[in-house]
Formats: structure tokens, C-alpha cells, sequence
């Protein structure tokens, strides 16, 4: 157990994460720790407006890989991060987000910049948690992070403003970090007997293929089926261009040739793309799903596995495995 | 496939497109805005993108070698991402050419970012404003579904971003040829390496691309009817 104050805890397990810079409006309900900050080795980059500095977050976090986390004053600051942050979970973006809360002493009085934060975010984040007592400051930002990370998506850690400058003896957590789940056994038979007798394999590469790194996998798998890549609305990046088997974006305004390729195909491989309705949709009047195509989803989110498309029920197949795992 | 395609096409029944392309014969269309965009863009470059219909025409356009690399704004679909969300990916990749993109209208969302981004220990960014004058992709909506009542679709035509951009301390510019634009894309990735932060208004005609949301929308009929006579004024204590 070490002696420490709720702020040098927040700020240690922050460092323990790498968290090195942070985005946000600065106010008095986080000075406790943004005065910790250039200590820290964190940097606080003071927006002009906290919805831009939510998007900012999702920017670095989506060109990089790393986390970083967004904090704005309780009431109006944190208000305003709305709509960034539904578009960093979307994104699936890992972002910590944190939201000092009007004081545990007066709250529900109708005070000063006073609003429920845990229910303005509930559809926002992939997981919220509540600091119930200063001695848990560590445990509940390790977590929301982990979670974050294992949710690929905002999470939020929300802290009444009179918890901070407090005297806690704590000890501090450790870090989890799971490896990604392959597909069940089964799951990979399955689809490795759907792809070996295919006649006319085509791969979707998602936002998935991308955040876990997978590229080099998917181009690798692409070879050797012989298939052609057809990226997901808005994933231009999701497999090198100039390869002779890329055929461009689905969905609104993207490549007719990713269309027509994708509307014959007898076996749909789909990697880290959750088949949301906007690569799916008709576009230039061709109505190119694969309706009675085989569909082979990968996703880390199981809830999202056959959600939207669903494959002829005879073949219907779900499977939840991770890419890197899966092609190796 | 569409580097062939300049100009977008009218629906059957509207004009809109072949209008706007006769009332400004000098300006480009988007389609050619984005190929001298392309043009002038580096290799390794990482580049966002917005809402709107200038942003959707291009977004078949780019490819890229490497993930991480293009930053659109995702199934929320927020106006305003294009701005941001391209100084949060400079600022985590410092050394790396970006170009954000966005719409007059979208642009305007974000804006405020002006007033922060130019100070010193903020990276150099370059962002290209669609000037279109219009919010174009509900605009094509009412084209298409609304008989062109064009409500709340207009944009202030006075305002211009690059002379806002210079008093921030940045580097505005304005540009109406696809050479001018080329040329401003490469000059203004170079001075990145500079730390100058270029705000490039591409002036644009006014054609649209295909609607959002073909799938959503259907032609309103009227049952009722409204009338302006039943409009009860309130009543206040003054
Ligand atoms: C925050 C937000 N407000 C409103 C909309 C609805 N909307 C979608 S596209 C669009 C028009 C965009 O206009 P502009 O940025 O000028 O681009 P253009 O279509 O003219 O190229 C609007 C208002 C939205 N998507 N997000
Ligand atoms: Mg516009």
C-alpha cells in the first residue's frame, strides 16, 4: 500500500496506460490533475471547442493506434462531447473519456452545472463506470481503460468533483490485456471448407482489417484464394490499392467494380466489418449484396455476427475470431 | 472508372446540374477539383473527410498502400469531422503529410478550431474547404424529393474562409483552376514541414452528386394543406 492523492493516482495509472496527451476546455472540476500533467510527461492540448477536441481524439487515435483521453468541465463541457464521442464509438475508436461530475454533496440540489453525465452517455460508450469512493479512483480508470481497449470504443470513467485532493493508501492495479479470441474450431472448418469449394470467393475488408493490423493477413488470404478485395463504405484504407486484387469501396458513392465483383460471388468473406447498412445498400441502381451468398463474418463483437445480413439458412455460419489468429 | 466523369447528372424531370454548371462556366465542377486534389497530394499522405456531398463524390477516389490512413467520418455521419479529426491525426503523426477535407457548411461547424490550431506548439496541417456556397447534399434532397424549395440550404457568399484563416494567423488561400489547386496542395504539404497551417478555399460550381438517401426519402403529398392564415401568434406578458 503507498500513500497518494486521488489526482497522483489518476495520473500513475494514466502513465501506466502510455495515455500521453489529452483533449479538452480547461475547468476547475479537473485542475487537480490537468496541474499534474506537464509532471506527467501528458500533454494537454486546450481546444476551442470541446465537440472539435472529442473529434480531435478520434483523429489521433485512428491515425495511430494509441489511446488518448478527453476531459471537458462538468455541466456544459461535458455536454458538448456528445456527439464526438457517438462518432468515435461508431468508429471504434478505444477513447477515455472523462467526466468530472458536479460534487457528490450537493448533487441533485439542481446546482451549478449540474446534469445526469452516466445517462447522457449510455448509448455513447462501451462501458461507463461511476468512482463510488476515493479509494477506488485507480481500480475504476484501470478498468474503463481496459474496457476501452477490449471494446474497441469510448469508455467513460465519471468522478464527483469533491473526490479529488484526497489522502488514499492504495495499492496500484495491473494491467489485463487479453489477447484477441480465435474462431471456435468448428468455425474455422466450417469456413475453410465453404472457401475451398467456393467457385467465386470475395473478401470485404472492413475498419476491423485496419484497427487490428491485419492488412498484410487479409492480402495474404486474398492471394491465395485468388479473390478479389472489396473494401467497406468509407475503408479505402483497408487494403492496399495497388494490388491487382483490390476493387475499391461499397456503398455510397464507391466502385461499381467492387459492386458487380461482390454481386456474383458465391462466398462472402467478411473480415472486421460489422456489414452496416451503408456498404450494403444500393448504389448507381445496382442492388449488389449477395443475397444468396454464403456469408463468413468476422467480427470482434459477437453481437454484431449476422446482425444486419443474413447468409441462406442452410449456410448461415457465425463465428467470432480475430484476424491475426485466424490467418497465421 | 472515374477519371473520365466530370460533371454530375440531373434525375429526370430536374435541371438542377446542367444549370449550375451554365450559371458558373469558370468554375469547376467537384469531380475536377478532386482530380487536381489528387494530383498534388504526396505519397504517404493521411487524409479525412466530412459530410456532404463534395466529400461523398470524392470518396471512391483515394486508395492507399497502408491502413490508418483515410479518416472519414464514420456511420454517425457528423458535419464538422473533417477539421478536427485531421489535427488530431497530425498531431499523433508529426512527421506525415495530412489533408483534411469538408464542405463550406460542415467546415463552418467546426471552425472555431481556427482560434487554437495556429499557435506554435500545435503541427501544421493543410485543410481544403469545398466552397460550394450551399449546404449540397440536402440541397440535392430538395432537388430531388422537396421542388427545389430550398429552405435553410444557403450559405453567406460574403464570408470567405481564407481571409479568416489569415487573421488567425494561418495561411488562407483561394483557389478557382484545377492548376491553382494542384499547385496549392503540394505548396501547402511543403510548408507543413514548415509549421504553416494552410486553409485552401476550393471555389467550386454548384452541380451535386447522388442524394444520401435514396433508400429513405419518398416524394411528401399534401392532405390537409397548410395555410399561413392558421398561424396563432402567442401571447407574452411585455
Ligand atoms: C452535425 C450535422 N448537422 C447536420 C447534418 C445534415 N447534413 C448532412 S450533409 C449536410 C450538408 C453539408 O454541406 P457542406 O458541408 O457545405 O458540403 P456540400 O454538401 O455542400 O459539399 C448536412 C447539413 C449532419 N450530417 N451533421
Ligand atoms: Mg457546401
Amino acid at each position: 500500500m503507498t500513500k497518494m492523492t486521488t489526482e497522483e493516482a489518476f495520473i500513475k495509472v494514466l502513465q501506466i496506460h502510455g495515455i500521453e496527451n489529452a483533449f479538452g476546455i480547461i475547468g476547475s472540476a479537473f485542475m487537480p490533475i490537468s496541474d499534474l500533467f506537464p509532471k506527467a510527461g501528458i500533454t494537454f492540448w486546450d481546444v476551442a471547442h470541446e465537440t472539435n477536441g472529442g473529434l480531435i481524439a478520434d483523429g489521433y487515435t485512428r491515425a495511430t493506434g494509441k489511446m488518448s483521453m478527453v476531459v471537458a468541465q462538468n455541466g456544459p463541457g461535458i455536454t458538448g462531447l456528445v456527439t464526438p464521442i457517438k462518432t468515435a464509438y461508431w468508429n471504434h475508436t478505444p477513447l477515455l473519456l472523462v467526466t468530472p461530475q458536479a460534487a457528490n454533496k450537493t448533487m441533485g440540489q439542481g446546482g451549478f452545472q449540474e446534469v445526469e453525465q452516466m445517462n447522457l452517455f449510455k448509448d455513447m460508450v462501451c462501458y461507463q463506470e461511476e468512482v463510488r469512493d476515493p479509494s477506488r479512483m485507480a481500480e475504476v480508470l484501470n478498468r474503463v481503460i481496459e474496457k476501452a481497449i477490449r471494446g474497441s470504443a469510448p469508455a467513460q470513467i465519471n468522478i464527483p468533483r469533491d473526490y479529488w485532493t484526497q489522502v488514499i493508501d492504495i495499492e496500484l492495479p495491473p494491467i489485463v490485456r487479453l489477447e484477441r479470441q480465435a474462431g471456435g474450431v468448428e468455425a474455422i472448418n466450417k469456413a475453410a471448407k465453404l472457401l475451398s469449394e467456393a467457385k467465386f470467393p470475395v473478401i470485404l475488408s472492413g475498419a476491423g482489417v485496419v484497427i487490428g493490423g491485419a492488412i498484410e493477413d487479409c492480402k495474404k488470404l486474398a492471394e491465395k484464394l485468388d479473390a478479389p478485395v472489396c473494401s467497406g463504405y468509407q475503408h479505402n484504407d483497408s487494403f492496399p490499392g495497388s494490388h491487382p486484387l483490390a476493387a475499391g469501396p461499397l456503398g455510397y458513392n464507391g466502385s461499381k467494380a467492387a459492386m458487380e465483383l461482390i454481386s456474383k460471388a458465391d462466398v462472402v468473406l467478411a473480415l472486421g466489418t460489422r456489414l452496416n447498412p451503408f456498404s450494403t445498400l444500393p448504389g448507381y441502381g445496382i442492388d449488389y449484396w449477395p443475397k444468396n451468398a454464403s456469408i463468413i463474418q468476422v467480427d470482434m463483437n459477437s453481437d454484431r455476427i449476422g446482425l444486419t445480413k443474413k447468409s441462406n439458412s442452410r449456410n448461415l455460419w457465425r463465428c467470432k475470431i480475430s484476424f491475426t489468429a485466424t490467418f497465421k | 472508372m472515374l477519371t473520365g466523369l466530370d460533371h454530375e447528372e440531373d434525375d429526370k424531370g430536374t435541371v438542377w446540374n446542367k444549370e449550375a454548371r451554365e450559371r458558373d462556366r469558370d468554375r469547376m465542377s467537384p469531380r475536377q477539383a478532386w482530380r487536381a486534389i489528387q494530383a498534388g497530394m504526396p505519397e504517404d499522405v493521411i487524409i479525412s473527410s466530412d459530410i456532404g456531398n463534395n466529400c461523398a463524390i470524392g470518396n471512391a477516389y483515394p486508395t492507399f498502400e497502408k491502413g490508418r490512413k483515410y479518416l472519414a467520418p464514420g456511420l454517425f455521419g457528423p458535419c464538422g469531422y473533417g477539421f478536427p479529426s485531421i489535427l488530431g491525426a497530425k498531431i499523433g503523426c508529426p512527421n506525415t503529410p495530412v489533408i483534411g477535407f469538408a464542405g463550406d457548411g460542415a467546415f463552418g461547424i467546426s471552425m472555431n478550431e481556427m482560434s487554437s490550431c495556429a499557435r506554435k506548439e500545435w503541427p501544421a496541417i493543410t485543410m481544403v474547404i469545398f466552397r460550394n456556397y450551399q449546404w449540397g447534399a440536402e440541397k440535392r434532397n430538395s432537388i430531388l424529393w422537396f421542388d427545389d424549395n430550398f429552405v435553410g440550404t444557403e450559405l453567406d457568399p460574403e464570408l470567405s474562409f481564407a481571409k479568416v484563416a489569415n487573421a488567425c494567423g494561418s495561411k488562407g488561400i483561394s483557389v478557382k483552376t484545377m492548376e491553382e489547386t494542384t499547385k496549392a496542395i503540394k505548396q501547402s504539404c511543403e510548408d507543413q514541414k514548415k509549421g504553416i497551417t494552410t486553409f485552401i478555399e476550393v471555389i467550386l460550381n454548384q452541380e451535386l452528386g447522388e442524394p444520401f438517401r435514396r433508400d429513405a426519402m419518398k416524394k411528401p403529398v399534401r392532405v390537409a394543406g397548410i395555410n399561413k392564415s392558421d398561424m396563432t401568434p402567442q401571447k407574452t406578458n411585455n
